[in-house]
């Protein structure tokens, strides 16, 4: 008896110290940004916290986390399972085509850009997501739709909509460039890759200056329209970004559900077994790069068509790895998740503004614990089972 | 009348001779087991055949044509299709899905075709579709065509395996240990299965170290060791053959 009653002690003893020196880790971490008040305090609240949910898990005889998590997902499976598919679908359509009349013009700049990084976490998601390749510099590939437009317009006065295809194709010829190189590296290696490629290009963009302006940037780009009436408007330009964000969902759920989704899945679950089975996958891994880019060129000259104007600065590696947190929390592989996902994304940092300093820090504790407890996304799965 | 021919197929990995100097010719609708002890070379012998590594010295001759050194997905589409030691499934797919991947080569279309849903695209979806089913008909697992592959049982992910191979229309079936790990109930099954296949006209080559089953089905035996051929021929042969024999239970054996 004695024997089971110091087992038991010392694993409470355990439970105690593992809480405290986590705690203890986390303050550390950040009492050179805070200070050493905010330090001691957040170590208390830590403490507290992590504390508290071991006593929970103790006394509860399931995890709290995880009952959550198993809530999320019989909600998101019967969302897919189509039981309420046809309703959330006409809230949605509703919200979307009536957001205008109900937002400000400050919430409806916020929507406009949250949609953007939605078209972008799409295009993303094939590379990412469907085929397995991690990109490290899909911010590149936008500054390049958004440089094309901005100089074709700029220089030549090439219209809005006889320019999207031409950034399209940009963007994608640089997805390939990218991708022949690439193609003879895997994991990590071609993550530093993808990060060197959109690297160089905000740093080709910077440096230019004959060409880009350099840091400069160039303004003056003209919004699109069409018979003559300007959608420059932040109302009428909504419903363009809508339309566009529309058409890309069809086009690449089309391509998701044939043979060529098919090939980009099998080759992220297993290469070797996906070139065995007839695959050729140096194929269609530079397919999987030139359609992901051919969205990120649509998105940079959305962005660039709304700001009227384009920096180097839009483009930095931060903005690579927010469209990548985008895909991993909506889900990989999940293109529905992965919209959702980037709506969230895109509006934290203005639902946090009252907070600035420590948005980031929210940021990153949030990834952190999306990766502890629910490493496959929100929604939950790879992607749904058909 | 042979499908497939070895000739002096010679696999190093530095100084490590993993297949040298491996030659057989494998007839046409035959069963062909390929034995031999642990890291005897079987393994690379079929990487070989199916373009997963590319031999250092030698040929395979496939039907007629010179295949050494092609890309597996060209090997694939020539018709010769492989299981995998260690199963390789699409794991999070599901197990239709499983056996539509391997029907790419077989069916086309273009991408436009699926963007504008075409006819001929939905036509020939329906027909990889309906032949996925009666690929996992075969092997028994049509319940659970919309199940992740990784959900079935070790046995049933053995047999989507095979049904996966099947899938892409092969002349030659390479199976790498399709029994590994199963019960004897369930390697009866797969040797069902195997005769089946064989009935279909389709040639197989097996690696396999449950001996009933090699002696029970096999046409036709190579024995490898030490990345070396050491016997060839038919079961009772095989059998009997004295190399055989010191290689699986040593030199004491024939004394």
């Amino acid at each position: 008896m004695s024997g089971t009653g110091s087992i038991i002690s010392r694993v409470r003893h355990n439970q105690f110290s593992k809480t405290f020196f986590i705690s203890l880790w986390v303050s550390l971490l950040l009492l050179p940004f805070a200070g050493p008040r905010i330090a001691v305090i957040f170590f208390g609240v830590v403490f507290f916290f992590v504390l508290l949910v071991r006593l929970i898990k103790k006394t509860a005889s399931a995890e709290p986390v995880s009952i959550i998590s198993s809530r999320i997902r019989s909600m998101s499976g019967s969302i897919y399972s189509g039981r309420y598919s046809g309703f959330m679908l006409l809230i949605a359509a509703v919200a979307s085509a009536a957001a205008p009349f109900a937002l400000t013009s400050y919430y409806l700049d916020i929507l406009i850009m949250a949609c953007i990084y939605m078209l972008l976490a799409l295009g993303l998601n094939v590379i990412v997501g469907y085929t397995g390749l991690l990109h490290l510099g899909f911010a590149g590939s936008y500054a390049i739709g958004a440089y094309t437009y901005a100089l074709l317009n700029t220089h030549f006065g090439i219209n809005f909509w006889l320019c999207l295809p031409v950034s399209a194709l940009a963007s994608s010829a640089a997805g390939l460039l990218l991708a022949i190189p690439a193609l003879r590296l895997r994991g990590d290696y071609l993550a530093i890759v993808t990060l060197g490629f959109g690297e160089i290009i905000r740093i080709v963009l910077n440096n230019w200056d004959s060409v880009t302006k350099g840091p400069n940037g160039i303004s003056g780009i003209a919004a699109p329209s069409i018979a003559g009436i300007s959608l420059g408007n932040l109302h009428l330009y909504y419903y363009v970004v809508l339309a566009i964000i529309l058409i890309a969902l069809f086009v690449i759920k089309r391509v998701e559900v044939s043979r060529t989704g098919r090939a980009w899945m099998a080759i992220r679950e297993d290469e070797i077994a996906a070139s065995s089975m007839g695959i050729n996958i140096t194929r269609y891994k530079i397919y999987a790069f030139v359609f992901g880019s051919l969205w990120a060129g649509v998105a940079g000259q959305l962005f660039a068509a709304k700001m009227q104007f384009v920096s180097p600065e839009s483009f930095t590696f931060m903005e690579s790895v927010f469209i990548l947190c985008m895909v991993i929390l909506g889900g990989l592989g999940n293109t529905y998740g992965v919209l959702f996902g980037a709506f969230i994304i895109a509006i934290m940092p203005e639902a946090l503004r009252g907070i600035d300093s420590y948005r980031m820090l929210i940021v990153g504790i949030g990834l952190v614990a999306l990766m502890i407890f629910r490493p496959q996304g929100i929604t939950g799965g790879a992607r749904r089972c058909r | 009348m042979q499908i497939i021919e070895a000739r002096g197929l010679s696999r190093h990995f530095g100084g490590i001779k993993a297949v040298e100097d491996v030659s057989f010719r494998i007839a046409r609708g035959s069963i062909a087991s390929i034995i031999g002890p642990n890291g005897a070379g079987k393994t690379t012998l079929f990487n070989c055949l199916t373009g997963l590594t590319r031999p250092t010295k030698g040929s395979v001759v496939f039907r007629d044509a010179d295949i050494t050194g092609m890309q597996p997905h060209e090997i694939c589409s020539r018709g010769i299709s492989r299981t995998f030691q260690n199963i390789r499934l699409f794991r999070s797919m599901t197990v239709l899905e499983n056996v539509m991947v391997p029907q790419h080569s077989k069916v086309e279309y273009s991408s436009l075709q699926s963007i504008f849903s075409t006819k001929e695209f939905n036509n020939k979806e329906k027909a990889i579709r309906e032949r996925g089913y009666e690929m996992l008909e075969f092997a028994g697992l049509q319940d659970f065509a919309k199940k992740p592959a990784q959900s079935l049982a070790y046995g049933s992910q053995r047999r989507l395996e095979i049904a996966r191979a099947l899938a892409s229309g092969p002349r030659l079936l390479l199976l790498d240990e399709p029994t590994a790990g199963m019960n004897p109930s369930e390697t009866e099954e797969v040797m069902t299965i195997i005769k089946r296949i064989q009935s279909l006209g389709i040639t197989i080559m097996l690696i396999e170290h449950d001996m009933k089953l090699v002696m029970g089905v096999s046409d036709f035996i190579v024995v490898l060791d030490h990345g070396v051929k050491i016997a060839e021929g038919r079961p009772d042969e095989v059998r009997k053959d004295p190399l055989v024999i010191e290689a699986y239970l040593g030199r004491e054996a024939l004394h």
